[in-house]
């Protein structure tokens, strides 16, 4: 009889199946337990937060986990509006002052209770340098708060400041004997008011909360969240696809045809260039500015880099829902006709213009920047693109360190404030610490905008200053508002923010 | 063996020294760190008010004798980022990171040097071709792709193994797989080629000569004479898997490691903390270093360091 198969080969075949037999069984075996089981959400975000500090620390990613533990006095509503908070009523008493009276009954975490004290010291505390805070630049009008009754805190600004109200949005309420207590843990722990009370921030890996069953606003249906660090874009998408991770921010445009469920909300993220009007710019002639404008496809750009996710910017630095945004301008069209002429009229064919901007700071910087310079050619001006590293991006934009700016500045610029007086006062004002622009007239409407106390008259003159900014001087090739792209899987409900941000407290799960 | 061992570790400081200055001047030619730690928004009287109060409107030499004595006494200063020390940060992530490596080097050495062997005892048959396959693709493989594409597979296809964690041997499957298939396909090439070169030469004829049997002359002869420049480029990939595959690796599969802390700080500019991992690799390669020179004498006892 032929052997078809030797003993030993049939012994080792008989190994090898068991081998596969065992491999096909480890599915069941090996398939991770989901930390988000019973109630919970895990959320991905892209690195270890800086600090758990809330009024030390402005950045997205800390800002995700501290919203959900700490809360300001007034808020904003899922479309922008401010709202209270813990705060009961906002009420004017001078043109400097506004008192803040508190809700009652109101507990921290760790049991003390929050009161008028516990404001004022964190309002004091947001202001004080020793925090160190990198919100200063959005609350430096105000000097000071005190407790004048157990349950109303005043407050105090340098001068009349009509977007107070505005600043408190960000200001987060401590307790101030725990602040104390934990000394320079303060950003390693968390104990606020809100709806998840801080349970443990392993480094680099996680950050935990749990529902607060005490929370004065009802107890949040999702019971446990897990903030995951996971750095890598390519990853956190998959797992959201393997159903590990249940939501992050960040899913690429050019991903979102793999999730089985995303959601866009508006960004904050207002992509732009910066134009220099002064003496001995390239394009101190307005025209050339217009030329510029009438070069760029933005809407094509848009649809082949961002899917048309997002909006276009309306030829100026704001977007409805923002406090002075000017509905009355359109974004400049698409006319390579009337852009050549005006570069022709303006004896500029061939005048070589310097763009700078960052690589790797923003999702698709260099990309976007290239098809910019490429078509801002086609006008007959010649671009000198200059790409750099984001840390010396941002020091060509600083007015103090380069006394001479280029033409072109790409950024994107990020309002947290809602407010245009923010945007002008940055980037288009004469001490502005990123502005290459002068205009006396629009120096002069911001200059009264920022004593008009009647909001009318006040949105009246940023309109103004919207309106000249577009067309008459314009400030800067207006481009995109960047879409805030979620990814998550089919069982989270969750709509995005206009404000961007994350209150676990209004999503819930299908079962 | 002591004088050896001295005599490397003064060298070592040097070299020491040498990165933590060259990491320090980095700092500066990169632009202003002041901007860096501000977001851009922030007003210019604030700005000057920070400067200073980092201590970034002193000389530049001033600060660079300051960072120096600081080193010495092992402060790195406080993270730009996390405020917290700088060395701390470095140090904190390393048992991560040596629970991979160690595991994904003991993967490539083994079984790198068991196929190597297993090639270099026939020349040209196909155990030796496919070793040779598998070393060339384990070298050739682009780290990051690959490290996706496991993810892709192991984890979003087959659902068997988690994309991205740490804490039970399920997460570390991955990483290890990754960080092994470099080392193991250049040890499988280095064992090999050393082996076949032993293999030749006249003292293994006169073995053979005397009687002996092949297994022994090539495990007791060949492999011993063949091991220094394994051991060296075991030691060599062991200080490029901690301190530089890791970064890709760990950052991929959300692994809280060394790799995944430096790229962190690298991203975010984190110079205090840049220092201190420059610091903290050096040490390391230093440490493997010396490891591989001490292992030198052991094989090969006529090994002398005078």
């Amino acid at each position: 009889m032929t052997q078809l198969i030797s003993r030993r080969a049939f012994g080792k075949l008989v190994t090898a199946s068991a081998g596969l037999a065992a491999l096909s069984s480890l599915p069941s075996l090996m398939r991770p337990v989901y930390a988000q089981g019973a109630g919970g959400i895990v959320i991905a975000i892209a690195n270890d937060p800086q600090s758990l500090d809330p009024l030390a620390i402005e950045s997205q990613v800390p800002a995700q986990v501290t919203w959900n533990v700490y809360e300001p006095l007034l808020t904003r509503d899922t479309t922008g509006k401010i709202v209270p908070g813990l705060a009961e009523s906002f009420t004017r008493t001078s043109p400097t002052t506004a008192q803040v009276k508190l809700k009652s009954g109101i507990r921290f975490h760790d049991g003390s209770a929050f009161d008028a004290e516990a404001a004022a010291f964190s309002i004091n505390r947001i202001i004080d340098p020793q925090t160190k805070s990198q919100w200063i630049g959005t609350v430096n009008t105000i000097t000071g708060a005190k407790a004048i009754a157990s349950d109303v805190v005043e407050i105090s600004t340098k001068e009349p400041d009509p977007v107070l109200e505005a600043r408190l949005t960000v200001i987060a309420m401590m307790a101030p004997g725990w602040t104390k207590e934990v000394g320079n843990q303060v950003g390693v722990q968390a104990n606020g008011t809100g709806p998840y009370k801080f349970i443990a921030w392993k480094r680099n890996l996680s950050v935990d909360l749990e529902a607060n069953a005490d929370y004065w606003g009802g107890t949040p249906s999702i019971k446990a969240i897990t903030f995951r660090i996971i750095p890598e874009d390519a990853t956190r998408y998959q797992s959201v696809k393997t159903k590990e991770v249940d939501l992050y921010l960040g899913l690429l445009p050019d991903q979102i045809s793999g999730l089985e469920k995303y959601a866009a909300g508006i960004g904050q993220e207002f992509s732009f260039i910066r134009f220099s009007n002064l003496e001995g710019s390239g394009l101190a002639d307005p025209r050339l500015r217009q030329a510029i404008n009438y070069a760029v496809d933005k809407a094509g750009i848009h649809a082949a880099l961002y899917q048309s996710q997002g909006a276009l910017l309306n030829g100026q630095l704001s977007a409805p829902g923002m406090f002075g945004y000017n509905p009355n301008l359109q974004p400049y069209p698409y006319d390579l006709e009337k852009a050549r002429s005006l570069v022709q009229e303006a004896g500029a064919q061939g005048r070589h213009i310097t763009i700078e901007g960052p690589k790797g700071r923003y999702t698709g910087d260099a990309v976007e920047l290239q098809a910019l310079a490429a078509m801002i050619e086609q006008s007959g001006l010649g671009v000198n693109l200059v790409l750099r590293d984001p840390n010396n991006w941002v020091r060509i934009g600083d007015r103090n360190q380069t006394p001479v700016p280029p033409e072109g500045w790409y950024v994107r610029h990020d309002n947290s404030t809602f407010d245009a007086d923010r945007t002008l006062g940055s980037y288009y004002t004469p001490n502005g610490s990123y502005s290459a622009y002068q205009n006396k007239e629009i120096d002069d409407l911001f200059a009264q905008s920022r004593k008009e106390m009647d909001s009318t008259k006040r949105e009246g003159l940023l309109h103004n200053i919207f309106d000249i900014g577009r067309e008459k001087d314009p400030m800067g090739l207006f481009l995109f508002q960047h879409a805030a792209l979620w990814g998550m899987t089919p069982r989270v409900n969750f709509t995005p923010r206009a404000d961007g941000l994350l209150f676990v407290k209004d999503i819930n799960l299908t079962a | 063996m002591l004088k050896l061992v001295t005599h490397r570790l003064l060298h070592s400081a040097i070299l020491i020294f040498g990165v933590v200055s060259v990491i320090f001047f980095t700092n500066f030619v990169l632009g202003d760190p002041v901007r860096v730690l501000l977001p851009a928004s922030t007003p210019q009287e604030a700005v000057e008010a920070f400067r200073a109060q980092m201590g970034f409107d002193r000389p530049i030499l001033v600060q660079y004798l300051d960072y120096i004595s600081g080193v010495l006494t092992g402060d790195f200063g406080l993270s730009w980022w996390q405020k917290a020390d700088a060395l701390t940060i470095a140090v904190r992530p390393l048992t991560a990171t040596l629970e991979l490596g160690l595991v994904a080097m003991l993967i490539a050495s083994v079984f790198g040097i068991t196929i190597g062997i297993a090639a270099a005892a026939k020349p040209d048959s196909w155990i030796d071709r496919l070793a040779t396959s598998i070393s060339i693709v384990g070298v050739s493989l682009p780290l990051i792709w690959f490290t996706l594409m496991l993810a892709l597979v192991f984890s979003v296809f087959l659902g068997w193994l988690p994309t991205a964690g740490y804490g039970t041997w399920a997460h570390m499957v991955l990483p290890v797989v990754s960080l092994a298939a470099l080392p193991l396909g250049r040890t499988v090439q280095i064992t090999r080629a050393a082996m076949i070169d032993e293999m030749a030469k006249p003292y293994i004829t006169t073995a053979r000569a005397r009687g002996l049997s092949e297994r022994r002359i090539m495990f007791r002869h060949a492999l011993r004479n063949a091991l220094p420049p394994i051991v060296t480029e075991i030691g060599w990939e062991s200080a490029v898997l901690l301190t530089g595959y890791t970064i890709i690796v760990e950052s991929v599969f959300g692994w809280p490691g060394f790799g995944f802390a430096s790229y962190h700080a690298i991203l975010t500019r984190d110079m205090p903390v840049i220092g201190a991992m420059a610091f903290v690799a050096a040490v390391i390669v230093v440490i493997i270093n010396i490891l591989v020179d001490i292992a030198y004498v052991i094989i090969n006892p006529t090994i002398r360091y005078e």
